[in-house]
């Protein structure tokens, strides 16, 4: 069975991925994630899981402690990003006034 | 005396270093020419470093001081590039990375400098690790050097060639489903996956963090083991790192019991590719392994489990990349606008589907159906694994269903793509160690790869049955 995937269903999720995708490739992929998603379905039939554990992995923190100097990787790290000012990472206004 | 890289390995050119027989400039030099000449043909090196021979004459300088060297002291290297060197361009094959320079060392990165290894090159590879063939660099694909019109395999296809081809000593790379042990099997070279946890990913650009490991690849399994000791060990910096020492393990003991999961291998392997598969079978049998066929009930489901676990980690993991912190920027109407054409212009064809793919099986209505349903087969087939050893030491597949494919074959059809990985991810998903040795080629001259899986925490066993499994 092929698992149906639309063009409203594509749309969606890339918007929730943030990624701009020409109309070509909207239809490209339509095509793509409907074929992996039948071939993947194979596991909603299976029934031997009932009771399984799915959550088995583990947090592993470290001790807030020992920070490094602050400043010391600000300026290599802000050489890579696109837009700065001073020691800041520029961005677009997302607030806007009424 | 003249340095002949088909011949050498980092063992043989170890000894040489330490005998003065050349220096590691002289070594470095070989390689670095070598490189050059051949890089146009194969596109194997997304950058030769200038600077390789400037570490080259510190080694050369140290050893004439009497210092003591590290295990890889001169030995020219190749890096995947999505492994972090401080300063150089760390791209992962990706527009959108194509001018990032790595701001640290990655921790193998800080390792191999410590041993004393030569960084001569970042290595070309499948955009972000996503792809099976080398085809997905957003810089050309890589060639295979046993047949120039066929692919390399992926995603480290870079590193392979590079061993393969005599660019380097050693290299390294990453394996989330088949990365390392596909291409070096493809291209006659050893190349292992470590248990998960054993190397750390501090520096590795993330792309299935439940899966990811580096590896090495060497000629030789010896050269491979060398390699492996340098990069393994648990890293303060990734904590899914673990201490030997806390894994329960079997007493130590020479392996004797291979297991076969005959039904998973029956159907769709290319026949040449089971002729070498089982030569290499009797070649363990003849040098006393006892043979047993095993089943492993739910292994076949291996392959779709992945398919929908590793895009939803892709979806989370490529998510930083937003064009605000680091790498392209494409400037939009607004902040939106500024994501959605940056990673639409940055991103290639397979890392967008994968990224979409990930976002459906995480989206709400359909996350349980898929991805709690892969959790939770995920812990099915790893226990059928640990079931298994309880009877065998290790377990036997082909590397690859076929032998290297013809550039462009699979490219139009993902899914085909896809069923490549068929018998590296069950290593991947149940997080063992598991490696590729050479097993003689096709009629036509192309390599085919003998894949050997141990326990967890295991990598003594698995090196120990690969030197018996060799085929040179």
């Amino acid at each position: 069975m092929q698992k149906g995937i639309s063009h409203t269903d594509i749309v969606r999720l890339a918007d929730l991925a943030r990624i701009e995708l020409s109309s070509d490739e909207m239809a490209t992929l339509e095509h793509d994630l409907g074929s992996i998603l039948t071939y993947v379905s194979e596991l909603s039939s299976l029934t031997n899981i009932e009771g399984i554990d799915r959550t088995y992995t583990s947090n592993t923190f470290r001790a807030d402690e020992q920070p490094h100097e602050s400043g010391v990787h600000s300026a290599a790290l802000l050489a890579e990003a696109p837009k700065t000012n001073r020691e800041y990472v520029v961005v677009k206004q997302i607030i806007t006034k009424r | 005396m003249i340095i002949d890289p088909t011949t050498l390995t980092a063992h043989t050119a170890h000894k040489h270093l330490i005998s003065g027989d050349f220096s590691a400039r002289e070594l470095t030099e070989t390689y670095v020419s070598r490189a050059r000449q051949h890089n146009g043909e194969l596109n194997v090196y997304l950058e030769i470093f200038d600077d390789a021979l400037t570490a080259a004459d510190k080694i050369d300088a140290r050893r004439a001081r009497g210092e003591a060297l590290g295990p890889l002291a001169g030995i020219p290297i190749a890096v995947k590039d999505n492994i972090l060197i401080k300063g150089k361009i760390a791209s992962s094959a990706s527009k959108i990375l194509e001018n990032y320079h790595a701001t640290y060392d990655a921790t193998v990165i800080e390792k191999l400098t410590h041993a004393g290894a030569i960084i001569i090159g970042r290595t070309n590879m499948d955009e972000f690790a996503m792809g099976g063939s080398t085809e997905n660099s957003a810089f050309g694909p890589t060639k295979n050097p046993h047949d120039t019109t066929r692919v390399a395999g992926g995603s480290s296809g870079g590193s392979a060639v590079a061993v393969a081809d005599h660019l380097a000593l050693l290299a390294i790379g990453s394996d989330t489903g088949g990365s390392i042990r596909q291409p070096a099997a493809f291209c006659g070279v050893v190349g292992m996956k470590p248990s998960y946890g054993r190397v750390s990913r501090s520096g590795l650009m993330a792309m299935a963090s439940s899966l990811d490991q580096i590896g090495p690849f060497g000629k030789t399994v010896e050269d491979t083991e060398l390699l492996y000791r340098v990069l393994s060990g648990p890293d303060a910096r990734d904590a899914t790192t673990v201490d030997p020492t806390r894994v329960t393990m079997v007493a130590p003991r020479s392996p004797k019991t291979i297991g076969i999961p005959r039904a998973f291998i029956e159907k769709g392997v290319d026949p040449e590719i089971m002729k070498a598969f089982e030569n290499t079978v009797v070649q363990l049998k003849n040098k006393g392994y006892t043979i047993v066929d095993i089943a492993l009930p739910n292994i076949h489901h291996a392959l779709a489990v992945y398919y929908v676990l590793m895009p939803a980690e892709v979806s989370s993991n490529l998510a930083r990349f937003d064009g605000v912190r680091y790498g392209l920027h494409v400037d939009g109407e607004d902040l939106l606008g500024d994501y959605v054409q940056t990673r639409g212009r940055g991103f290639g064809r397979e890392v967008k589907r994968r990224i979409m793919l990930g976002t459906y099986v995480l989206s709400a209505g359909y996350y349980d159906a898929y991805y709690g349903k892969a959790c939770a087969i995920r812990r099915v087939i790893r226990k059928d694994f640990e079931d298994a050893f309880a009877h065998v030491d290790a377990i036997v597949l082909p590397a690859t269903p076929s032998p290297a494919f013809a550039l462009g074959e699979k490219t139009s059809d993902p899914l085909q793509m896809y069923l490549e990985d068929v018998f590296t991810v069950p290593a991947s998903i149940a997080e063992l160690p598991a490696i590729s040795v050479p097993a003689g080629k096709t009629t036509t001259g192309l390599p085919i790869g003998f894949q050997i899986i141990a326990p967890y925490f295991a990598e003594n066993i698995l090196f120990s049955i690969a030197k018996d499994a060799y085929v040179s």
